[in-house]
């Protein structure tokens, strides 16, 4: 069985998790976000909609 | 079903970092990243024979950024309509692509056309040379 833990979750609830993972990724590794927060807010609805879709924050 | 090496950030983020200096999807950066610098459509000329194309993108996708260099570089006017900015047409995208919001999607004189390749728009377009 396929385990999707996204799941039963709402777009709006991913997407804020996807924003969570970028921001603390960016913080923890030698890389920042893009520096146009519109390119990089416009990445992270589109992690959301996969999660959403799939089950999981693949790349959009 | 899981496919963990797509799970952002994926696994191949950091050699393409390295290598461009961004992740494929320009999320992740390098302290030196520049932003691609794309001009906006070109403007229909007098008696123009160009095909009425809508471009259904997102500015931060790479596809859709390569199609648009590819019809600019060829003097093809287009109007572009940002999926992320405009829900309707975010619903219409889904609607030709059975529930994906892909980018780009083409509207050419009516034929629906998602993620061309710049081969398959020089077919399309009658473009000779690729």
């Amino acid at each position: 069985m396929d385990r999707t833990p996204s799941t039963g979750k709402s777009l709006e609830e991913l997407t804020q998790r996807a924003r969570c993972m970028a921001l603390r990724y960016a913080e923890i590794s030698p890389y920042r976000l893009n520096p146009d927060q519109q390119v990089w807010e416009g990445i992270v609805a589109g992690i959301g909609r996969q999660a959403h879709t799939f089950g999981w924050p693949y790349c959009p | 079903m899981e496919d963990r090496k797509f799970i952002c950030p994926c696994y191949r983020h950091k050699d393409d970092i390295a290598e461009t200096g961004h992740c494929i999807c320009h999320l992740f950066v390098r302290s030196d990243y520049h932003r691609p610098e794309i001009e906006g459509p070109p403007e229909p000329s007098e008696g123009s024979e160009w095909p009425r194309i809508v471009v259904y993108g997102a500015s931060w996708c790479k596809d859709t950024i390569r199609s648009r260099r590819y019809l600019n570089s060829h003097g093809v006017p287009y109007t572009l309509v940002d999926v992320d900015q405009d829900p309707e047409a975010a619903r219409q995208v889904k609607e030709w692509n059975q529930g994906y919001l892909s980018t780009p999607t083409l509207d050419i004189d009516g034929k629906i056309v998602t993620v061309p390749s710049d081969k398959e728009l020089a077919e399309i377009l009658g473009i000779e040379g690729g």
